[in-house]
């Protein structure tokens, strides 16, 4: 199965991988764009795939998040434990990465993520039945509320991005994805989790409440929590350049929790 | 009851893309007179160059104010970004440039805007870019003049000035079939009236000049990136998904997913060919847009009243207005824009060419010039100005009549308007 990634070039043994993003629900590794390609500039490698079944990579969409973390953990194995920054689903894959794998991970980031993700029905019928219904649904959710745009990358109309960006999606996979959300069982993993953690939240974020990314850095012991103030469920395209500030404070510190 | 996730058409065009000035409570965007933006440090200037994060860097690339009215025009369009340009031909020019190549290849309407028709016959053809013009009514012919070197399938939602109105879906079937984009220019309906974007469209552009600025003051223009196209899929655009040098070997199609054409219209065509639109201007749009709304609705209504009255009309040969049911493409019309059908109404006099000439000299409330989407209703003699270096075949084929006139239909008392034309028309079969 060909796994899409960037760098397209693939991974270089001049910069080894520091950083590795993962992408949530029906998405891909653009929603990482701000931090990629700035990461790899200041000489960061970085590693952000498009899960199977996603974007470019082929393969089909895994059934779990338990499934997915085996599939993340075999593809960093020997990457000498980088960073794993993982977004809503992709959050959940990186925490049951960093649990089962304790030894293929350096530290978790986890943005716009809950212990427990339940995901509303009318949002999962339209994922199964409505794709565009779904998409507007969730880029709605994903922005605070009365969101009029504003967005740093001139001219581009965010709630337009994302809902585009789910609509390119293949039939079924995003509803597979928010069942595996839905099943996942994150409040055992997340007290058993021992790698350092960081829980990034956007605090107008209407997919997952911040006092529910709150909850789950209470619940992962030493984790710290920030909340990007105005933000929403994409912090890092939202506000690319105060993500992009705290993420580099994050990898730069010691890796131990602190008050930020 | 409206859905209180979702801001509807008349919201978004007063509010998208502009929030109160964090440092003086502003409510409108201030227009940033401001050729250049200073830069945190080395490294924020280095990675704002390298497009790894966005930011202002120079207003010819891109500017707060006009970035607001990109990002309405993206909202309103149902895209996900905006480039504005410093005019509609220069969106145009923006988008075949940055779409095609020496030996690339069009397929256009032949129903088209002057201007657009002149760049595509007389322009792009001494840079290798060649355009096979087909009747836009005519599907299989769009289906047959598609090669492997063709880069997009280009159309009007109502074309100028004979007032066709293109089958959206059906247009983006047979482009999307081909793995080539659709390019809409919507000038003449709005986004009010027309979405493309729902219809199919991958690229929408305006002349915002028209009724986007809706009072004939300033010149601009805008394309919107609807997000749909998959670049990737269709192999035809090595430059959005293969390595591009100047930055650094960035793959526009994987960097930027559904906002890959903006971006790369933006860090190439809008960079490379300057023709970037102003602050103040983009201030007037943005003001404009707040009542286009209303505004379109107006102009569609009266429109619609001119156009019944000019059917029993003294002198008048033929009507040619898409709200009418003797329209041909009267049902197209009602199921694109279906809250009206636009403020352009044209008609063929009996008297031909030199009763155009008189009809006009004899108008007072309507004002003769060049442009449509005004306050103010205009009269305009196609064959003799806006597409007058178009030869007799293409004329033809664009639905031209030597006797056409094109009225486009301002916010003045429809009965004035209608007063005034039976006074000329009167006036001319004496």
């Amino acid at each position: 199965m060909s796994v899409f990634a960037y760098p397209p070039a693939g991974i270089s043994r001049r910069h080894p991988v520091r950083v590795v993003f993962v992408h949530g629900a029906g998405g891909d590794h653009t929603v990482w764009r701000y931090q990629t390609r700035w990461l790899a500039s200041r000489g960061v490698g970085v590693w952000a795939p498009d899960l199977p079944g996603h974007g470019r990579s082929g393969g089909e969409a895994l059934g779990s998040v338990e499934e997915w973390a085996k599939w993340l953990a075999a593809h960093i194995e020997g990457l000498g434990s980088p960073t794993v920054v993982g977004h809503s689903m992709g959050a959940l894959i990186a925490l049951e990465t960093a649990v089962a794998h304790p030894e293929a991970v350096g530290r978790l980031v986890l943005v716009g993520a809950a212990a427990e993700m339940p995901v509303h029905p009318d949002l999962l019928a339209a994922a199964e039945h409505d794709l565009p219904e779904a998409a507007r649904m969730i880029a709605a959710w994903s922005l605070p509320a009365g969101h009029v745009g504003g967005h740093p990358e001139p001219g581009l109309w965010q709630e337009g991005g994302i809902r585009r960006l789910l609509q390119r999606s293949r039939p079924g996979v995003l509803a597979a994805d928010l069942r595996a959300c839905a099943a996942y069982d994150g409040t055992s993993r997340a007290e058993a989790c021992t790698v350092p953690t960081t829980v990034v939240a956007g605090s107008e974020d209407r997919m997952v409440r911040p006092r529910s990314s709150q909850r789950l850095a209470e619940t992962i012991p030493g984790a710290a929590y920030v909340e990007i103030a105005g933000a929403g469920h994409e912090p890092m395209v939202q506000c690319p350049q105060r993500f992009n500030r705290l993420l580099w404070q994050i990898l730069t510190s010691d890796g131990k929790s602190e008050d930020r | 009851m409206a859905d209180p996730d979702r801001f509807g058409f008349e919201t978004l065009a007063v509010h998208a893309g502009v929030q109160p000035d964090p440092r003086t409570g502003a409510s409108n965007v201030p227009i940033y007179l401001s050729s250049s933006f200073v830069f945190e440090d080395a490294d924020h200037a280095a990675a704002l160059f390298g497009l790894e994060i966005p930011g202002h860097i120079y207003s010819r690339i891109s500017n707060p104010t006009v970035a607001a009215f990109e990002e309405r025009m993206a909202a309103l369009e149902a895209g996900v970004a905006g480039v504005a340009t410093a005019s509609g031909q220069a969106a145009f020019a923006v988008i075949a440039t940055t779409l095609t190549e020496s030996g690339g290849h069009i397929v256009a309407s032949s129903s088209l805007y002057g201007g657009t028709h002149n760049i595509l016959a007389h322009t792009l053809p001494r840079f290798g870019v060649t355009t096979t013009f087909v009747d836009v009514r005519d599907h299989a012919a769009f289906a047959a003049a598609i090669r492997p070197e063709t880069r997009f399938v280009l159309a009007e939602t109502i074309g100028n000035p004979a007032l066709t109105v293109a089958d959206l879906p059906a247009l983006a079937d047979i482009a999307h079939s081909a793995g080539v984009p659709l390019v809409v220019d919507n000038t003449f309906a709005s986004p009010y009236l027309c979405r493309p974007g729902e219809w199919g469209a991958d690229i929408v552009f305006h002349s915002a000049t028209k009724y986007i600025s809706g009072h004939g003051s300033v010149i601009g223009g805008v394309l919107v990136d609807v997000g749909t196209f998959d670049w990737a899929a269709s192999g035809r655009f090595p430059r959005l998904t293969e390595p591009y040098v100047p930055y650094g070997g960035l793959v526009f199609a994987d960097h930027y997913g559904p906002a890959a054409f903006a971006a790369l219209a933006r860090a190439e065509g809008v960079r490379d060919f300057g023709a970037a639109m102003a602050a103040e201007v983009a201030y007037r749009l943005l003001e404009g847009l707040e009542s286009l709304a209303v505004r379109m609705e107006r102009h569609s209504a009266s429109a619609r009243r001119v156009a019944e009255y000019l059917q029993s009309a003294p002198g008048v040969a033929s009507v040619s207005y898409p709200g009418l049911e003797s329209h041909p493409d009267h049902d197209l019309a009602t199921k694109l824009m279906p809250r009206g059908q636009g403020g352009i109404v044209a008609f063929v006099l009996e008297g031909g060419s030199q009763a155009g000439r008189e009809l006009i000299e004899s108008l007072r409330v309507f004002s003769h010039l060049a442009n449509v989407g005004d306050s103010r209703s205009l009269v305009i003699h196609p064959a003799s100005t806006t597409h007058a270096q178009l030869d007799p075949e293409a004329l033809h084929r664009a639905g031209i009549d030597e006797g056409l006139v094109r009225l486009s239909i301002g916010l003045e008392d429809p009965d004035d308007l209608i007063g005034d034309l039976d006074r000329a028309l009167r006036r001319v079969g004496r």
